[in-house]
C-alpha cells in the first residue's frame, strides 16, 4: 500500500470534520459529562465496590474510566470499516473509488485511519480529563504495555469489523457481527463493573470475548503499572485471537465484494 | 502501459444475468429482483483506438451494466472482455489504470470538500505522481472550465459543473479509454451543448483518446460518435457507422405523401407493388386524406414511379413531403424491428 493513499483519506476526513466546527466542541462537551458522571457514580458507589475492586485499589472510578476509554476503541474497531463502506455507498463515491488502481483493502483500511486516530485521541482526552479534573489516579501507568495491548486489541477489533463489513458488503445493514461483539462484549466484557460479580458461568462465557483480555491487561497497564510479563497470558490470548479473525475476516471480505460484484449491489445501500 | 492493439475494447459473448438472492440472504434482504434478468446478453463488440463509440439505447436497455463490466464495477456472469489486452476480472488492476469513467450520479464525491480537494482526493487513489497532482488538476480544471471555482465547496456547483468535474476527475489519470455514462442527463440543454463541444473539440479528436459514450440521446450520438451500437434488452441490435444504419433501415429520407381519393386497400397494394420501405398509413383528419409515409434512397425512382400509380388510379396529390431520416427514427426503427422479430 502506497502511503500517500492512507494520507490522502486522512486529508479528506480531516477536511470535512473541520467544516463541522460544532460538532468538534460539543463532542468534547459530551466527553466532559460523561467522565463526570462516571466520577459521581464512583462516588456513590463509594467503598461498597471495594471487595469486586481489590485488584485495582478500590478505585472505581479509574477503572470504568479505562473501561470507557477502551470501549471506544472497541467500537472504531468495529464499526469503521463497515461504515467507510456504507458511508461511501450511500455517499455515491464508492463506484468512483473503485473504479481507480486503488485495491478496496486499501481503501477500506485507508478510510478508517481517521477513526483510529481520532479515537486515539479520543482516549487520550479521556484519561487526561479524567486525571486533570477528576482526580483519577494514572500515575502507575506502564506506557510500553498499554501501547502494545492497545495495538494487539485494535487488530482483533478491526478482525472483526472487517468481517462486520463484509456482511455490510452484501446485506447492506443490519449486520449481526458487529452487533453481538458491540452490545454482548460490552456487558460480558467488564467495561462498567468487574466480571468477578459475574456468576461463575457467566464469568467462563467472558472469556470467550477478546475484550475481556484486552480490558484486563488495560486496566493492569494503566492502574497497576503491569509490565508485559505480567499480562503475558493476556497477549498471548489477544494474539491468538488477532491469528484466527485476521485471515478469516479477509477472506469473507473477498467473498463479500465477489458477491456483491456478482449481484450488481457493490454501490447500492 | 500504452497497449499497440488497434482494439481498445473488446468483448466476446459478454453475458451478465442478475439472479434473484437465493438462500440466506433471500430470507434476510428483500431484494427487487424476484427472477432472473439477462441486462447484458451475448454482447461482442469491438472498439477501435480513437474512436467515439456510442452505445444507444432506450432506459434499462443495459448500458450502464455493460459500462459496468468493462470498468470492472461488475462481475460477468459469462463471456470475456478487455481493455487494450488486458482482461477485466483477471487483469481488473491494469485495466483501472487505463480507465476513466464519468457516472451521471451527482453524488459521487463529498460535498464538504472544495472541487479542488475532491480532485485531489481522488488524483491520489489514481496513481498520479505526488509532484504532477497540482499541474493536472489545473490541466483537467482548465479544460472543464472550472477553474475560478475550484476552491468552492462542492455542494455549491451547479448540475453542469458537477458533471464537468466528474470528467475532469475521469481525465486526472490521462486514461487511454474514457467511459462517459449519459454526460449530459441532469444538465439543462445549454450546459449539455457546452459538454457536446467539449467532448467533441478536447476529449476526443486530437488527444487520440478513445471515448465510449454511453446515451438515450440521439443528437448526441450523430453528432460526436464515429461508430455506434443500439443496444436492446442487453443485446447489440445494430454496431456501425450512422451511414451503415441508414442502409440497414431502408432509406436515409422519409417521404410523407398526402392523397384524397385513395382507399386504404389501394395504398396497401400500392406499397406492395413498388416494394416500398417502412409503409405506414394514416388518416389524419378523418375526411378522405390518406397520408403514406415511407423510407428511400435519395435520387431513387420510387418516388416518381408512386406518383404516377397514385395519379394514374385518379386519386389527387395533395402534398409530397421529403426529408432526411433522422438517427432517433432510425434508432426506433431498429429498436421496434427487432422487438417484432423477438
Amino acid at each position: 500500500m502506497r502511503a500517500d493513499k492512507p494520507i490522502a483519506f486522512v486529508k479528506r476526513d480531516f477536511a470535512i470534520e473541520r467544516s463541522y466546527r460544532l460538532a468538534f466542541l460539543m463532542r468534547l462537551a459530551g466527553m466532559f459529562l460523561g467522565i463526570a458522571s462516571f466520577f459521581f457514580v464512583s462516588r456513590l458507589v463509594g467503598d461498597a465496590a471495594n471487595p469486586y475492586l481489590a485488584d485495582y485499589n478500590g478505585d472505581y472510578f479509574g477503572f470504568v474510566l479505562v473501561g470507557i476509554a477502551f470501549v471506544s476503541i472497541q467500537g472504531v474497531g468495529l464499526g469503521s470499516f463497515s461504515s467507510a463502506i456504507s458511508g461511501a455507498q450511500a455517499q455515491g463515491t464508492l463506484e468512483a473509488m473503485l473504479v481507480t488502481p486503488t485495491r478496496l483493502s486499501t481503501i477500506i483500511l485507508s478510510s478508517s485511519v481517521w477513526n483510529f486516530a481520532w479515537t486515539t485521541v479520543t482516549v487520550l482526552l479521556y484519561l487526561i480529563i479524567g486525571a486533570l479534573f477528576f482526580g483519577a489516579n494514572l500515575g502507575n501507568v506502564n506506557v510500553p504495555t498499554t501501547l502494545v495491548v492497545l495495538a494487539l486489541t485494535s487488530l482483533v477489533f478491526s478482525g472483526v469489523g472487517i468481517l462486520s463489513a463484509s456482511v455490510i458488503m452484501v446485506l447492506k445493514r443490519g449486520d449481526p457481527v458487529s452487533w453481538a461483539f458491540g452490545s454482548v462484549s460490552s456487558f460480558v466484557g467488564g467495561t462498567y463493573f468487574p466480571v468477578t460479580v459475574f456468576p461463575v458461568w457467566l464469568q467462563s462465557i467472558a472469556r470467550i470475548f477478546p475484550i475481556y483480555w484486552g480490558l484486563h491487561a488495560m486496566r493492569e497497564a494503566v492502574l497497576n503499572g503491569a509490565t508485559l510479563a505480567e499480562v503475558s497470558t493476556d497477549v498471548l490470548v489477544l494474539a491468538a485471537f488477532a491469528a484466527v479473525i485476521l485471515p478469516i475476516s479477509i477472506w469473507a471480505f473477498r467473498v463479500g465484494v465477489r458477491v456483491a460484484k456478482t449481484d450488481g449491489t457493490l454501490g447500492a445501500y | 502501459m500504452r497497449s499497440e492493439s488497434t482494439h481498445v475494447l473488446r468483448t466476446e459473448g459478454l453475458t451478465k444475468v442478475y439472479r434473484p438472492p437465493a438462500g440466506l440472504r433471500r430470507l434476510l434482504m428483500r431484494s427487487p429482483i424476484t427472477e432472473p434478468i439477462t441486462a447484458v446478453d451475448n454482447v461482442s463488440l469491438e472498439v477501435r483506438r480513437g474512436e467515439v463509440f456510442g452505445l444507444l439505447g432506450p432506459n434499462g436497455a443495459g448500458k450502464t451494466t455493460l459500462i459496468k463490466l468493462l470498468t470492472t464495477l461488475l462481475q460477468p456472469s459469462s463471456g470475456r472482455a478487455w481493455v487494450c489486452d488486458h482482461d477485466v476480472v483477471a487483469d481488473e488492476q491494469a485495466v483501472r489504470q487505463l480507465i476513466g469513467l464519468t457516472i451521471s450520479e451527482e453524488r459521487s464525491f463529498y460535498y464538504r470538500l472544495t472541487g479542488r480537494q475532491n480532485l485531489e482526493f481522488f488524483a491520489s487513489l489514481a496513481n498520479v505522481p505526488k509532484a504532477d497532482t497540482q499541474a493536472r488538476i489545473d490541466d483537467v480544471l482548465r479544460l472543464m472550465d472550472l477553474a475560478d471555482e475550484a476552491d468552492n465547496m462542492f455542494y455549491s456547483y451547479s448540475s453542469g459543473m458537477r458533471q464537468k468535474l466528474s470528467i475532469a476527475r475521469a481525465l486526472l489519470s490521462r486514461p487511454e479509454v474514457l467511459f462517459l455514462d449519459e454526460p449530459t442527463k441532469n444538465v439543462d440543454a445549454l450546459a449539455g451543448n457546452d459538454l457536446k463541444q467539449l467532448i467533441k473539440d478536447k476529449l476526443s479528436g486530437e488527444s487520440g483518446r478513445t471515448v465510449l459514450l454511453a446515451t438515450h440521446r440521439m443528437e448526441e450520438a450523430e453528432q460526436l460518435c464515429d461508430r455506434i451500437a443500439i443496444i436492446r434488452s442487453g443485446a447489440i441490435v445494430f454496431c456501425g457507422t450512422i451511414p451503415e444504419l441508414r442502409l440497414r433501415v431502408g432509406g436515409a429520407e422519409e417521404c410523407v405523401l398526402r392523397m384524397n381519393g385513395a382507399d386504404w386497400q389501394q395504398c396497401v397494394a400500392l406499397a406492395e407493388r413498388h416494394g416500398l420501405t417502412n409503409p405506414v398509413f394514416d388518416r389524419p383528419s378523418g375526411n378522405g386524406v390518406v397520408e403514406m409515409r415511407f423510407s428511400m434512397h435519395p435520387g431513387s425512382r420510387e418516388l416518381s414511379n408512386v406518383l404516377s400509380d397514385v395519379l394514374a388510379s385518379g386519386a389527387t396529390v395533395l402534398s409530397v413531403d421529403r426529408r432526411e431520416r433522422g438517427l432517433e427514427e432510425m434508432f426506433v426503427d431498429v429498436v421496434r424491428r427487432q422487438a417484432r422479430a423477438s
